[in-house]
């Protein structure tokens, strides 16, 4: 056990990795089944349900949750508000892999993925498929130009870079155009279907409903994953902004609420929404998922509290998931003695995928630059006071004290065995550990004999604590045990708050007292055991 | 309009079965194992191996349970929904009148069997990769009427419950059927208006919607999805320019507001 932890943590897998490469795994062998056997052989799909959890979640929910691409990128380019762009380049990996996903479902899903090249050659352009297919293939590929910059700078490809930045313009009107176009165009595919999709959900407007519940759920799903990258990777939250983007829900929720019941009065079809299960379906998605999100975004304190803002994001995510199924397939008309719930094969093939993207998602944000620095300020943004609270050293009541503290701070990544600082240096920052492990040692003289080995520094604990005592020199030296990522808080920024505050002052230096009181006592304990 | 239907008389009908079986044989498709469900309708469902199934309800007319019969397969639509929805056209109306399928063009997607207002169509649900899975559902015989034959099940239907014909010719023999027994019809031509009017013209002695026939409207199904396909284009059009011309007023305005705050810094700096 101790081994397979060991080798985890050289190779930074953590154990969800390891589930969700499990859950890819199984994909694989049931998508194996199903290419030998048939689509029969591993789902509960049948001719009275030709269309099942795949075209409803896979399809459906996934092409409207990649939504933050677009509108993302609409904001950014289009409605030129620069403050966006620090969330860009996330929303266009979701976005990205969000489409890469729904090609691999539709895989599983067609009948013929062997054919799926006829979509170019042979054409219906009275089909609503057809619309959908050419959409799905164009924007997939103009998002693939959208992410490339990530590419061409990670690997200093200087000439494409060029190239692809000129055409920005180019990709996000084109990007925007075809997921206007897409996202109305799933609602379209249900046109057809008068008679089948619950009259409480059938109308002329589907694709206009398609269209701005996925307007909604863009900023949403980019809230949502946001919030979970940032603790996922030990980021900071960019609350504010966030906040900001977020301003925009309630007005489009609203539009969609106001046609929906201007809508439904003038059809008459109110009597449906007092009558059986679908209507209680009904006024879960409005009151829940619409109203609820459209009151909640509308709250300034909503907007400045990351989780606050998650929650709310995520009712918005899980009308849109509601809405599709209540569109595509619950409620709808089958023959008698036929009933349909997805196989845990069918989950299995849904898992695995949503599982891939996240693999991706989290190799993309390790080995490309994901993460941008704000290019108004050209500085880092600082971190989120969330990820302070990991350190008791850093814990204030004041809300105020943490954030001037966040906003001084950055996050690093520091290689196994590089050294941090070294003894008898000018204390120049101080560390927090996040993650990871760190040793601290003194040196007596040149070579590695010389070392000794004074404790390790755990998750939480601060290091470099001289750079809040007189005369701010370093009397140790720290090196990385393992990989780690660490907090690194400027030390003349930070003396300069303590100035300017002095009971913060008072409290980081009286901190730093007991940190340096327990330092002297492992060096005391490893001075007794030391052989002389 | 189609050329070609079929008129089925359901008051003739004898449920004999014949013409499932003829079916089958004609196209060579092979039986299923089914079970004893209480019911004679067998198997229980059209599917990729059975293309037409005789559909038997027992209905209480006037105090009597009568025992009625449908003759359920493709009805072969004026405007098929199938063809319209079908990404890669591989179904289609041919001027005959049968609605047929190209199955080296299908790529499996079922929406065909989605939009399908008789729920017609059927998958092969078996077939692997190497199997080659396809939609599966009655062609009105296509190879034996392009060569002057009689679909199969009219062919062998015993009580001349099925009439094969010119669809026009049809529908005025059945309305003059309905005419001259007016006790014994429902006043219609079930498929004559349907959905826009289908090549499987169906006469009954009891509500059509009884016998196993849905409601459907008048106009086609997929009339609202096609008209707005054909304004995708030219919206498509209308909102780039759009979305252009915000991008350019949006930059412009950004830019303005720079130059204001330019101004200003210089009017404190002076």
């Amino acid at each position: 056990m101790t081994t397979l932890n060991a080798t985890l943590n050289r190779f930074r897998i953590s154990p969800i990795i390891l589930i969700m490469l499990a859950l890819m795994a199984l994909a694989v062998v049931v998508a194996l089944v199903r290419y030998l056997f048939g689509i029969g052989a591993i789902s509960n799909l049948s001719d009275a349900y030709p269309w099942g959890m795949w075209i409803s979640f896979d399809l459906l929910c996934g092409v409207a949750l990649a939504a933050g691409a677009f509108t993302t990128a609409s904001a950014v380019y289009i409605f030129n508000d620069k403050r966006f762009t620090p969330i860009l380049r996330p929303a266009i990996l979701t976005g990205f892999l969000g489409y890469l996903m729904v090609i691999v479902a539709l895989m599983v899903d067609l009948g013929r993925p062997e054919r799926i090249w006829h979509l170019i050659v042979y054409w219906n352009p009275h089909s609503v498929m057809f619309e959908v297919g050419w959409c799905v293939m164009l924007y997939t590929t103009v998002l693939a130009l959208e992410f490339s910059p990530l590419v061409f700078e990670r690997f200093g490809w200087k000439l494409p870079l060029n190239i692809v930045h000129r055409l920005t313009m180019v990709f996000v009107i084109l990007g925007t155009l075809l997921s206007t176009l897409h996202q109305s165009s799933l609602g379209s595919l249900f046109l057809a279907t008068p008679g089948k999709v619950s009259p409480l959900w059938f109308s002329a407007f589907l694709p206009v409903y398609f269209f701005l519940t996925a307007a909604a759920v863009g900023p949403a799903m980019v809230i949502v994953e946001s919030f979970i990258s940032s603790r996922a990777f030990y980021r900071g939250l960019e609350t504010e902004l966030l906040g900001t983007f977020a301003k925009v829900i309630p007005p489009v929720l609203g539009v969609y609420l106001l046609l929906k019941v201007v809508d439904l009065t003038v059809s008459g079809k109110w009597v449906y929404a007092f009558r059986d299960g679908m209507s209680v379906l009904f006024w879960i998605e409005i009151i829940g998922f619409v109203v609820l999100p459209i009151v909640l975004f509308s709250m300034p304190k909503v907007r400045q509290n990351g989780q606050s803002l998650f929650g709310a994001g995520l009712l918005v995510v899980g009308g849109v998931v509601l809405n599709r199924f209540n569109v595509s397939l619950i409620g709808w008309p089958r023959p008698a003695d036929t009933a349909y719930f997805p196989s845990w094969m069918e989950f299995a093939i849904t898992f695995g995928i949503i599982a891939a993207g996240v693999v991706a998602y989290a190799l993309v944000a390790r080995f490309f630059p994901l993460f941008v620095e704000d290019p108004v300020t050209k500085r880092a943004h600082g971190v989120s006071p969330e990820i302070l609270r990991r350190s008791q050293f850093l814990v204030f009541p004041e809300a105020a004290r943490v954030q001037a503290i966040a906003a001084i701070a950055e996050e690093q990544d520091i290689a196994e065995d590089q050294v941090i600082f070294r003894q008898g240096d000018p204390a120049q920052a101080l560390y927090i550990l996040l993650d990871g492990s760190v040793n601290l040692y003194s040196t007596r003289g040149p070579g590695a004999t010389n070392e000794l080995h004074l404790g390790t520094i755990k998750p939480g604990d601060p290091f470099g604590i001289s750079t809040l005592i007189d005369p701010f020199v370093l009397t140790a030296s720290a090196r990385a045990a393992t990989a780690c990522r660490v907090l690194k808080i400027d030390g003349k920024q930070l003396r300069a708050l303590g100035a300017a505050d002095p009971h913060l002052g008072q409290t980081l230096a009286l901190r730093a007292a007991q940190a340096a009181l327990t330092r002297m006592s492992w060096a005391r304990t490893r001075l007794a055991g030391a052989p002389s | 309009m189609s050329k070609y239907g079929m008129l089925i008389d359901e008051t003739r009908c004898t449920g004999c079965r014949g013409c499932q079986v003829a079916c089958k044989q004609w196209n060579d498709l092979p039986g299923e194992q089914t079970r004893n469900r209480g019911t004679y309708t067998n198997p229980p469902a059209l599917s990729a191996k059975t293309w037409n199934l005789i559909q038997y309800t027992e209905v209480e007319t006037n105090g009597r349970a009568g025992f009625y019969f449908l003759k359920h397969a493709c009805m072969h639509c004026e405007k098929p929904a199938c063809a319209s929805v079908c990404p890669v056209g591989a179904l289609y109306k041919t001027t005959e009148g049968p609605v047929v399928y190209d199955d080296t063009k299908c790529i499996g997607c079922r929406y065909c069997m989605t939009a399908c207002p008789f729920s017609i169509p059927t998958f092969e649900w078996g077939k692997g990769l190497l199997d080659q899975a396809l939609i599966r559902k009655c062609n009105f015989c296509i190879d034996r009427v392009s060569n002057g034959l009689t679909p199969a099940c009219a062919k062998t239907c015993p009580s001349k419950a099925i009439t094969f014909g010119e669809r026009d010719k049809l529908i005025a023999q059945g309305e003059a059927q309905i005419r001259k027994y007016p006790d014994k019809y429902v006043n219609r031509v079930y498929g004559k208006d349907e959905v826009g009017g289908t090549s499987i013209l169906y006469l009954s002695a009891i509500p059509f919607d009884q016998l196993g026939l849905p409601r459907v409207g008048t106009t086609p199904v997929t009339a609202l999805s096609e008209q707005v396909m054909e304004y995708t284009l030219p919206f498509a059009g209308a909102w780039a320019a759009t979305l252009a011309g915000l991008a350019i007023l949006f930059r412009l305005r950004n830019r303005g507001a720079q130059h204001a705050a330019d101004d200003v810094h210089k009017e404190k700096s002076a």
